[in-house]
């Protein structure tokens, strides 16, 4: 019984240094993701919402991968506007997404997808994809 | 022979005393800032007085807010200055404290023959059509309508822009985006856009240039630079009437901007009433929060505690303004000592101001 209990308790200290790590590792790669854009010249106004897009695409059911067009930095729509007090700046960039494919064999299917990326009261950035019609 | 043995003994104290008139005159430190191409001229000013009184060296290379941003990001620079602003999240990835130091008018600048400074009135929608490309002739029947006394040429309009990441565009294509829903939707708030037409030009120092060697230019610039440069500035039209931008209107903006944020981003009033200018640029110092150098961050925090405390009447030579007012002073304050070396100990603590919380 009670090797069960250790066991129990190693596991979800485990687990929670796991999540811990996971974290902390997501949060250094925007610091790193996030410095090398600004220090390439990238607009300071949209990295944020570049680095949270590169980071996001991994957790979406819908894409594998994104790449930026030529144009995007530049064609990026930035707005600021207030909700019941919020500040919101939002952001509107253009990308092509690599569509997840879980089968064995497929081909690279690339597509035009349009990123909406929400900063609330300064917050993370918040990412949706949309593709193109 | 005596003779030249005593002039060869004059020459050597003469070098002697030079050498150590140049050690006593020589700066304790050094300290190097880059940014904001629209705060060059009050920062040569500022620079000027404060370095050699207080022994410190500062040099300010005005390369952009885009270029300042990239610099306090490398780590290349003591401090950066900017006049667009970085969200809480953002400070927080690059490590950086960001606080306001100067608030400018941008103004619209035109070189029209035949056309005086401060005779052509636009309107924000206006400026957005002229941006946009759909206005191209000075004699466009809309440009007619807000001028009906003046003798508009028939000439094409060259629309100047910056190339470069740039505050005065950041600031610029907000008040056109506040103006026309239409910019808004396509084009937004940029600091380097996609524009639709016109020349790109390097810095503040370019457009003014470019537009005053162009017949038919319309470019945009801090107002203190476009007025030493004796550049045509515009009248705008806020509410019913026609405002044309001064110190004056500049303050009258200012006076109703509210500090409630932590990291002072986006400061800006409620909206625009007749007699406050549209068109405000806020500059922005930004430091790293864990200083790399005591003495560099200290001399840092003290010359822009100088500026803020100072009342220097360089604001006023270059139409230019500074935060006013003990709470926002004493908030700017207290921002300096989050300002820490590697081992957390704070580098010069502020005490506040008094009369003010």
């Amino acid at each position: 019984m009670k090797n069960t209990i250790r066991l129990g308790v190693f596991v979800v200290i485990a687990l929670i240094s796991q999540q811990t790590l996971c974290a902390g590792s997501s949060v250094a790669k925007s610091v790193k993701i996030f410095k090398a854009l600004i220090v390439e010249g990238e607009r300071p106004e949209i990295s944020s919402c570049l680095t949270t897009a590169l980071q996001s695409v991994k957790d979406s059911p819908a894409y594998d991968k994104i790449n930026w067009e030529p144009e995007m930095s530049t064609s990026a729509v930035v707005r600021e506007y207030q909700v019941a007090g919020a500040l919101i700046k939002e952001t509107t960039l253009k990308a092509l997404a690599l569509v997840r494919d879980q089968r064995v064999f497929h081909l690279d299917n690339w597509t035009r997808v349009t990123i909406n990326c929400q900063q609330i009261n300064e917050g993370k950035p918040v990412i949706s994809f949309k593709k193109d019609i | 022979m005596f003779t030249n043995i005593k002039l060869a003994w004059t020459r050597t104290l003469i070098i002697i005393c030079a050498l150590f008139a140049q050690v006593a005159a020589a700066a304790d430190n050094e300290i190097q800032g880059a940014g904001s191409s629209l705060s060059n001229s009050i920062m040569q000013k500022l620079i000027r007085e404060y370095g050699p009184a207080h022994r410190v060296d500062i040099t300010y290379r005005a390369v952009g807010s885009g270029e300042g941003i990239r610099s306090i990001a490398a780590a290349s620079i003591d401090f950066a200055l900017t006049d667009v602003p970085l969200t809480k999240y953002e400070l927080d990835l690059l490590g950086i404290l960001q606080f306001p130091v100067f608030f400018s008018a941008i103004t619209p600048i035109v070189n029209v023959p035949g056309v005086g400074s401060s005779e052509l009135k636009l309107s924000g929608q206006v400026l957005a059509e002229i941006y946009m490309g759909r206005i191209n002739n000075w004699r466009d029947a809309k440009l007619i309508a807000l001028n009906p006394v003046l003798n508009l040429p028939d000439l094409p309009i060259t629309v100047i822009t910056r190339s470069d990441a740039s505050g005065s565009s950041y600031v610029f294509t907000g008040f056109l985006s506040r103006e026309s829903s239409e910019w808004a939707e396509s084009l937004g708030i940029g600091s380097k856009l996609s524009w639709p037409t016109g020349q790109g030009v390097r810095g503040t120092d370019g457009v003014i240039k470019a537009v005053k060697q162009t017949p038919g230019a319309i470019g945009y610039a801090e107002l203190g630079d476009a007025i030493s440069n004796k550049s045509s500035i515009v009248q705008i039209k806020t509410g019913e009437r026609f405002l044309t931008p001064s110190l004056e209107s500049l303050n009258q903006s200012v006076g109703q901007f509210k500090w409630d944020r932590n990291t002072y981003y986006s400061i800006k009033g409620e909206g625009y009433s007749e007699t406050q200018w549209p068109i405000v640029a806020v500059t922005y110092a930004l430091i790293r929060r864990v200083c790399a150098d005591d003495q560099d961050a200290r001399d840092t925090l003290l010359f822009f505690d100088w500026i803020l405390t100072g009342k220097n009447p360089a604001f006023t030579e270059l139409s230019m303004s500074t935060p006013q007012g003990g709470v926002a002073l004493n908030g700017i304050r207290r921002k300096f000592s989050e300002v820490v070396n590697s081992r957390g100990i704070v580098i010069q603590n502020f005490e506040p101001l008094r009369g003010a919380q």
